[in-house]
């Protein structure tokens, strides 16, 4: 499934979550609350491409393979092409 | 207080990544000196992806860190956003060179809805040169979506909703953040993953 994933951007989060409220127009009903976010990069960019960062703090596995909310403590950058 | 960068693979967002030389793409198609945009043109799945890779050793947690302390502690406290844009922040040239201005129409891109934004999130809202990149703070998380739709919608409204406790981790995170003497940015990085199969299980 992997090769078809891709990250499209990064936002900022600029607001707590607010629990209570939700919102309508998501493309199913089991995301409740809602926070702001200022989107800074909108942008396509293939998963293969970020494959070699190793996230320390997830068991060493690439980046890629994150969970939803899996924090990024810490990049290990190295280059297959190095 | 370690600085941080922001991760540095943001800068594959920018469109002037070039293949070094030496590199050989993945499927064959084209030369190795496509440039990001028409290494997009070919449509699909992004057959030259390896073309993005010329740069990678330049980034990262390694020299440019230590610089930034000192910067740090040079400015001193306060705001610490350093306003060292010290790359060649092109964002703008995407309209020109990046995927979708050689994908016409075929995708329900942000930027062909018809709807207009409701709540000023124009596209000149994002993307912007000037985006800072590096911080004396900063947490990120990985934010996965299975919809590519919710995250236009997100751009759009600006907004996004996790789980129940993927909003409780976020809350708390932004909380932390909030209170540090320092700016502490949250930064999401959006993944999405299209499910093509039908034995997909998201988790």
């Amino acid at each position: 499934m992997n090769a078809s994933a891709q990250f499209c951007g990064v936002a900022e989060m600029i607001g707590p979550v607010d629990f209570e409220k939700s919102v309508d127009y998501w493309q199913q009903d089991k995301w409740t609350g809602q926070f702001p976010v200022k989107w800074h990069i909108v942008k396509d960019v293939p998963n293969n491409l970020f494959r070699h960062i190793i996230l320390e703090n997830n068991d060493n596995k690439p980046v890629t393979n994150s969970r939803d909310t899996q924090e990024v403590f810490r990049l290990l950058s190295l280059s297959p092409f190095a | 207080m370690l600085p941080v960068d922001l991760p540095f693979d943001i800068y594959l967002f920018l469109p002037q990544f070039q293949a070094s030389p030496h590199q050989k793409p993945f499927y064959g198609l084209g030369s190795t000196a496509d440039s990001y945009g028409r290494g997009f043109s070919h449509g699909g799945m992004f057959p030259q992806a390896s073309n993005y890779g010329g740069s990678f050793t330049s980034f990262g947690f390694n020299g440019r860190s230590s610089i930034s302390i000192e910067k740090g502690r040079r400015r001193g406290r306060g705001n610490a956003l350093i306003c060292s844009c010290n790359g060649p922040l092109d964002f703008l040239n995407e309209q020109s060179r990046g995927p979708r201005a050689t994908k016409p129409k075929k995708q329900p891109e942000v930027d062909s809805k018809d709807e207009k934004p409701t709540t000023g999130v124009g596209r000149e809202s994002y993307n912007k040169p000037d985006f800072v990149t590096e911080y004396m703070n900063a947490r990120f998380f990985i934010i996965k979506s299975y919809s590519e739709d919710n995250v236009h919608k997100s751009v759009k409204y600006g907004v996004w909703a996790s789980t129940t406790n993927g909003n409780k981790k976020l809350d708390l995170a932004y909380r932390e953040a909030k209170e540090k003497e320092e700016h502490c940015p949250i930064f999401l990085l959006f993944s999405v993953i299209k499910a093509s199969s039908p034995f997909f299980v998201p988790f």
